[in-house]
């Protein structure tokens, strides 16, 4: 009885995996205990020739194909989208060269009005030398003055942009 | 122009590979987009949509990994948002109008046959799709990645981002119900 | 690499000649009269105030020549290029530059029919008349060629071929 049980519960484990045998997806030494059990066993054998042929027949199905138009469009707006993120990354590139420029130049510019303050303006007020206030003034209002024309200019390019 | 030379050449700027990787992968990536949403519209749209989206992410793809994978993972996430957006209820639902008798999978498919087939087999492969269309999408899924793109196993757990152990059951369940679908629709 | 190269071409020479006179004179300049008379720096050893004049001044060339780029890709883009190199210069710590870069205009392409050089946007060239794009069969306006609908009044277009009229 102990036997028999046994080699009923290794035939139900093994038929499940008649499916998967066919479908090539156990690995070698499974595989090999399946094909040695279907080799002696009628049933199993005939119902991994069923799974055989449905995989087959799965794996013969016909491709669809897309129409010529729906590639070439395809090809027409990826490209476009490739074209537009090139651009975008050397722009992204460009002005983070741009703003470290002037970042650099902000700081280069605070030694530059000391000296020139120290050395010829020195008649001009002797309060703005050597204040890091009065230099974080002078860097905020030339700041400020440039984002005001920023955003005047920016006005003017969509009033602009709009009347185009 | 082999595979990896062609993505290597895309990241570079090269327009060129695009167009051949378009081409190289055209038909296998309509099929499974049509397999998945078993719409002839959609999966157009939706094969442009993955192109597009190549075309932007190309630079973020880690060479080192499989392209093929990635590329039909990329389809997948769209066509998942595509039926999400869709029809929200029906992710699952089998396409089930007929018309003139055939249901509607079977006439959409076959629209795009290459004529060269008996008229057996390809009675056969009608039933095969018309059944598959019944399936449900996870079901679909595994079944057009295993048996038409003959994809190993470890690919599909990445395209599908599912571990290896689930996409076996997968394929097993999946088997079992094509078996008996077909068995109800056609007791021969 | 040659991207660069060819951005670089843009700079008139004038900007060039301006950009190395000027730093040669403005670094003397600042040698000879600010080192010298400020009350910190003249102490420092001869190689740190040259060190001072003539390399921080090397910023003052990488300046100009981008006025001179400025000055030579407004120019080419049509804008109002002496208004833009007054801004690029006057508007301190390279703010100015900033702003062109994020303002401008894009390049003007040859008409394929009279190959003038003709600003984007344009459906029609306006000198020989040739259409520059695909237009609406409803609305008449200019229609990106792969539109499904037109993005003016809606139309639903007609698969058109892919090549330009």
């Amino acid at each position: 009885m102990d036997g028999k049980q046994r080699i009923v519960k290794e035939h139900d484990k093994l038929r499940d995996q008649l499916s998967l045998a066919a479908a090539g997806a156990l690995q070698p030494d499974e595989e090999q205990r399946v094909l040695l059990h279907a080799a002696s066993c009628a049933e199993c054998a005939a119902e991994l020739g069923e799974w055989r042929a449905l995989a087959g027949g799965l794996r013969r199905l016909p491709t669809p194909q897309p129409r010529g138009e729906v590639v070439e469009r395809a090809m027409a707006r990826a490209a476009m989208r490739f074209a537009e993120e090139t651009e975008y990354r050397s722009n992204r590139r460009v002005m983070v060269f741009l703003v470290a420029f002037a970042w650099i130049l902000t700081l280069a510019s605070w030694p530059v009005f000391r000296i020139v303050s120290g050395g010829v303006l020195d008649w001009l007020d002797p309060r703005f030398n050597q204040t890091w206030v009065s230099f974080a003034a002078l860097t905020c209002f030339i700041w400020a003055t440039g984002g005001v024309a920023a955003t005047l200019l920016a006005r003017q390019r969509q009033s602009e942009r709009r009347t185009a | 122009m082999g595979l990896e030379s062609e993505v290597a050449q895309l990241r570079r700027g090269d327009l060129d590979a695009l167009s051949a990787l378009i081409a190289r992968y055209q038909n296998r990536l309509y099929r499974y987009l049509l397999r998945l949403v078993r719409e002839t519209a959609d999966a157009e749209d939706l094969f442009q949509q993955t192109w597009v989206r190549v075309a932007e992410r190309i630079r973020q793809y880690n060479p080192e990994r499989n392209f093929d994978a990635w590329l039909f993972s990329v389809a997948r996430n769209l066509a998942i948002d595509h039926l999400r957006r869709v029809r929200a209820d029906s992710l699952d639902e089998p396409v089930s109008s007929e018309v003139d008798g055939e249901t509607k999978v079977a006439r959409l498919v076959s629209r795009e046959r290459p004529a060269v087939e008996g008229m057996l087999e390809r009675e056969r492969s009608e039933q095969l799709e018309a059944a598959m269309g019944e399936l449900p999408l996870s079901y679909r899924e595994v079944l057009t990645l295993r048996f038409e793109e003959e994809m190993k196993l470890e690919e599909i757990a990445q395209v599908l981002e599912i571990p290896l152990s689930t996409v076996k059951t997968r394929l097993r369940r999946s088997l079992d119900r094509m078996r008996h679908t077909i068995q109800a629709r056609y007791p021969n | 690499m040659s991207r660069l190269r060819e951005e670089l071409r843009v700079i008139p020479r004038t900007a060039w000649i301006l950009a190395i006179v000027g730093y040669l004179t403005v670094a003397t300049l600042v040698f000879k009269f600010a080192v010298e008379r400020d009350p910190q720096m003249s102490k420092w050893p001869l190689a740190g105030q040259l060190a001072f004049s003539y390399g921080l001044f090397l910023l003052f060339i990488a300046a100009m020549l981008l006025v001179g780029y400025v000055y030579g890709d407004a120019k080419r883009r049509g804008m109002r290029y002496v208004m833009w190199t007054w801004l690029a210069l006057l508007i301190p710590d390279g703010i100015g530059i900033i702003l062109y870069f994020i303002l401008r205009s894009r390049l003007p392409k040859p008409c394929p029919g009279c190959s003038t050089p003709l600003k984007s946007g344009y459906i029609f060239c306006p000198h020989c008349g040739t259409a520059l794009q695909a237009t609406c069969p409803h609305c008449g306006q200019g229609v990106e060629l792969i539109w499904a609908n037109c993005a003016h009044c809606g139309t639903k277009l007609p698969t058109q071929p892919l090549r330009a009229a």
